[in-house]
């Protein structure tokens, strides 16, 4: 895919909701306690957070987390236009989970409402679905939420040592607005490489397998190039970016991308310490964290997504302060 | 034909900007390799297989792996470790793909 541009768009708002439930690496039992520090120190993942009740929908997350985006923002709920939710932890259950949440919620009929099936990358493919759509929208501003998040925790086998110490639940909503009278630009670059499909995905027994190895080889070769061609294309170069948002895979992987754009520890923001792998959720996450921090830079922002699939996609977006809210709920 | 291609890596590599990226010897590997496993050098040598090292997990894999795309900029994925048995194998890897 060329590159995608679109214009006047900007992030008002997250929520992100963690269930209570905190699990420290170090308890794991079956892995021995020397090899589990190793496994904190180069993953830089401590504690996780998993949902109690592994039958609990992930419809109940994705509500709370809409529900507290709307608090934040101040967002009357017939002001959406356009409601897009991305998980891989719906357990092919139909209707659509957007769809349920507009009837949850007092949404328009008129709102333009699906459910995406990505993972890492899911969050900046729902930020350009949600900007493609919104500017082609016969008014003068319109709103988008997008809810991106994972039950990771459904699909792990509870003694996979290469999964178990990784992921965390959780899920967040993002408030987008379009403005016609607002003439900044986004940029995205979408790609997919199917070959690396092994590198994450479901066996027959239905739980997930992770090959590390492959995951840091597909990340190394094509997530750098990915960001490389959408600052190319914008004429920016890896330094004129004033903060980078990185799917929060795991240390080593992070890092390593860290090391080949080049970036200082500034430019990046982390969460991975605080909150573990939480998939599709990882970028709001971690934006939420920078604003809670009080970090967060304004300005030409690299957001980019890689995994499952093997899917990568990174957005170039000018940020401004946002209303945030990392939220742990009893789920 | 092997010399010829090696003059003109040599040659590219002078030309581009880019650092130099080296050959790695075998004792520059077995360096490497023990460095990176936390063992001794003379605990191990070529005709070793990795597998059996003490120290080789699958953490360990990737931290081995990692290093070596820091270092090398080469990238060894879990097929080329599954067609692989000995350090030798690995060697002999590496500088395919170094070349």
């Amino acid at each position: 895919m060329a590159i995608l541009n679109s214009n006047g768009i900007s992030i008002k708002g997250i929520a992100c909701i963690l269930p209570k439930n905190k699990e420290d690496n170090l308890n794991i039992d079956f892995i021995d306690k020397n090899n589990l520090k190793r496994i904190i120190e180069h993953t830089g993942i401590k504690y996780r957070y998993t949902i109690k009740n592994k039958q609990s929908p992930i419809k109940e997350g994705f509500y709370q987390a809409v529900k507290k985006l709307l608090s934040n923002t101040r967002w009357e709920e017939n002001s959406i236009d356009i409601l897009i939710t991305i998980t891989q932890s719906s357990g092919n259950q139909i209707p659509a989970i957007s769809c349920q949440l507009q009837n949850e919620f007092n949404f328009s009929n008129r709102v333009l409402a699906y459910d995406i099936n990505l993972g890492c990358s899911g969050f900046v493919y729902g930020l350009n679905s949600i900007s493609q759509l919104l500017k082609s929208i016969d008014k003068p501003s319109c709103r988008a939420i997008l809810c991106c998040g994972d039950y990771s925790s459904q699909l792990i086998h509870k003694e996979d040592p290469s999964v178990r110490p990784i992921f965390s639940d959780a899920v967040s909503a993002t408030a987008i607005e379009f403005n016609r009278n607002d003439s900044s630009n986004c940029s995205f670059n979408l790609e997919t490489f199917g070959e690396g499909k092994s590198a994450i995905y479901t066996d027959n027994d239905g739980y997930m397998r992770l090959n590390g190895i492959d995951v840091f080889n597909y990340s190394m070769q094509y997530v750098p190039n990915n960001i490389k061609q959408l600052l190319q294309s914008n004429s920016l170069k890896a330094n004129n970016i004033k903060q980078y948002f990185f799917h929060q895979a795991n240390k080593i992987i992070n890092d390593s991308l860290q090391k080949k754009l080049k970036l200082n520890d500034e430019q990046v923001q982390n969460s991975i310490q605080l909150y573990g792998n939480t998939s599709t959720a990882s970028i709001p996450i971690t934006i939420a964290k920078a604003v809670l921090d009080d970090t967060l830079a304004e300005g030409w922002t690299v957001l980019s997504g890689f995994g499952v699939g093997f899917s990568v996609a990174s957005a170039l977006i000018k940020m401004e302060t946002l209303a945030s809210s990392i939220t742990f709920f009893d789920l | 034909m092997q010399l010829t291609k090696k003059i003109l890596f040599v040659y590219l590599q002078k030309i581009s900007n880019k650092s130099p990226t080296t050959i790695m010897t075998k004792e520059e590997f077995i360096h490497f390799i023990a460095k990176e496993l936390e063992i001794e050098e003379k605990s191990i040598d070529l005709k070793s297989n990795f597998r059996n090292l003490k120290n080789w997990n699958s953490l360990n894999a990737l931290l081995f792996i990692s290093h070596l795309n820091e270092e090398k900029n080469i990238l060894i994925s879990s097929s080329d470790l599954a067609q692989s048995d000995t350090l030798d194998d690995l060697h002999l890897l590496i500088q395919q793909k170094t070349t």
